[in-house]
């Protein structure tokens, strides 16, 4: 989807408040939202420790 | 062709003035919105009832003449509004019709898949004194699942300052006219008390978006993408306008009384001479008709509505907000052709913005052909403490006719305006008044009032 951003920044706090304004059906985007955000955190988290792991056992290999 | 110093946010549709005339360029993007929202029924519907500026495609032959840059797709010629006024310069009743007419049209707009990019009063005029939408670029296609960009600003430009007025009886006009982007919600909040909370709209868009905002400073994908994937929809915008509708419908504002709201029934010689000034202002105005009249210090705008007979256009100022929303009810419920506005003579709306060219000064916006000052020059020379050749000066670069009103030394008011004061204002005499008026004007006619102590003069500017 190719969205038509305006001149201005929306600010993202602004963005989600109307969703939580506009009703029951805004909150429920809302709680999808702040899910999303959180998987992707875990995730991120997790890709990050994966990496410093591997970073950390690669530089206790015997020289 | 120059585009007009003001447009220039938006870089897909800009403004440009011709003649008598006024153009705005839109991009192949922009016109294709174009395409769709002229044939829209309820830009149509709004258009015929005058809500939206009249505007027509002009074709590219007519558009030749102009040697527009190349991005330019197409020209549209719009009706010409009368006397550009600002935010900064309005009542309260007057932003809250700007919000109203804002919220109607994307109530509108919206279940047709469009919606306004932004939400700027500026976007709104007023043609007397019924408002106006002009920024027909501002339509843009609504795609299934995006929010509203522009409903942040409209609370920092219109929701907020109509709360402030409300709640907390602050007038928002010289914080408009310092902050041309408006009042952000932090700063509105801290204007606000705890009880304020409890009031409709304050902790949702006002606590509740700041908290938000605040929170969501660090977020590095975007928002509007994320709140799709989301599930949003556009019926969400439904329901938060139909919400701010009924919010702004229910904002009142009521003015504590100042010494200017009763004035004209305050004081017997005002009730006597009110008489003798309207026929004075009514035989100088049926002479011939004017386009445009300003009167200066309108306070209840009684000869604003004798002038308004006479002219096109009437723009009333005084600096009493109270006075200017009152004369804004009245010339809205009987549709006239009175533009009240919230403007202090002794210190006038200046240029401002991007180089001092985005928003013009008064004085750029129209020529008055005749001016009215009554009840305010003793003001001006003995509270504001300007010299009255100065006044006179200027009121000369109006260069348009002038009926005057000078109350001498004995008058009531005066005496009341110098007695704790000291008498420095050697130049305050009808005798300078003269000279000075002769330096500029002929004057036409000079009549006594019957409080004795105040006299009219009808000037024409010297050839």
């Amino acid at each position: 989807m190719n969205f038509v951003l305006a001149y201005f920044d929306p600010s993202a706090g602004s963005l989600l408040l109307q969703a939580l304004v506009g009703g029951f059906s805004g909150i429920v985007v809302v709680g999808r939202y702040l899910w999303m955000q959180f998987i992707a955190g875990t995730s991120n988290h997790a890709l990050l420790t994966q990496g410093r792991e591997m970073q950390l056992s690669a530089s206790d290999r015997p020289r | 062709m120059n585009f007009d110093s003001g447009s220039f946010r938006d870089r897909s549709s800009r403004v440009f003035i011709s003649g008598n005339h006024v153009y705005r360029t839109l991009n192949a993007e922009t016109q294709a919105v174009w395409k769709r929202v002229s044939i829209a029924p309820f830009f149509r519907e709004m258009s015929l009832a005058g809500e939206i500026v009249g505007t027509e495609e002009i074709s590219t032959g007519d558009a030749a003449q102009f040697h527009l840059p190349d991005e330019v797709a197409c020209v549209l010629k719009h009706e010409r509004i009368p006397f550009v006024s600002y935010p900064y310069e309005w009542s309260f009743g007057m932003l809250r019709e700007a919000a109203e007419v804002h919220l109607r049209i994307l109530t509108k707009a919206v279940p047709s898949g469009l919606i306004l990019k932004d939400a700027s009063p500026y976007n709104v005029q007023f043609r007397g004194s019924q408002p106006v939408f002009i920024d027909i670029g501002s339509f843009e296609t609504l795609n299934p699942g995006e929010p509203w960009s522009a409903y942040r600003q409209f609370c920092e430009m219109m929701l907020f300052p109509l709360l402030l007025q409300s709640y907390r009886n602050v007038h928002f006009q010289p914080i408009m006219r310092s902050q041309l982007e408006g009042i952000p919600a932090r700063q509105f909040l801290q204007w606000i008390r705890w009880r304020d909370m409890l009031r409709p709209g304050v902790f949702t868009n006002g606590w509740l978006q700041a908290t938000l905002e605040r929170q969501t400073e660090s977020v590095a994908t975007s928002t509007v993408r994320d709140l799709q994937s989301s599930g949003f929809h556009s019926s969400i915008i439904v329901q938060l306008l139909a919400k701010l509708t009924r919010l702004i419908d229910r904002l009142d504002w009521t003015p504590e009384q100042t010494q200017w709201t009763n004035y004209n029934n305050s004081l017997p010689h005002v009730a006597e001479d009110s008489r003798v000034k309207g026929e004075f202002v009514r035989n100088i105005c049926q002479k011939r008709h004017r386009k445009l009249i300003w009167d200066l210090g309108c306070n209840d705008g009684r000869y604003s509505i004798i002038a308004s007979g006479y002219a096109d256009n009437v723009i009333a100022m005084d600096q009493d907000h109270a006075c200017v929303d009152r004369l804004y009810t009245f010339s809205r419920t009987s549709k006239s052709n009175i533009l009240p506005l919230r403007i202090d003579i002794a210190n006038s709306s200046p240029a401002l913005g991007w180089r001092g060219r985005e928003r013009k000064r008064l004085e750029d916006r129209g020529k008055p052909e005749l001016v009215i000052c009554l009840g305010l020059i003793h003001h001006l020379v003995l509270a504001a403490n300007i010299p009255l050749p100065e006044i006179i000066d200027w009121l000369a670069s109006l260069e348009g006719e002038l009926i005057l009103e000078f109350p001498s030394k004995n008058d009531a008011m005066v005496l009341a305006l110098l007695r704790n004061k000291r008498d420095q204002y050697v130049d305050y005499s009808i005798e300078c008044l003269e000279s000075e008026l002769q330096k500029h004007f002929e004057i036409g006619a000079r009549e006594s009032l019957p409080s004795g102590e105040r006299t009219l003069f009808h000037a024409i500017p010297k050839q």
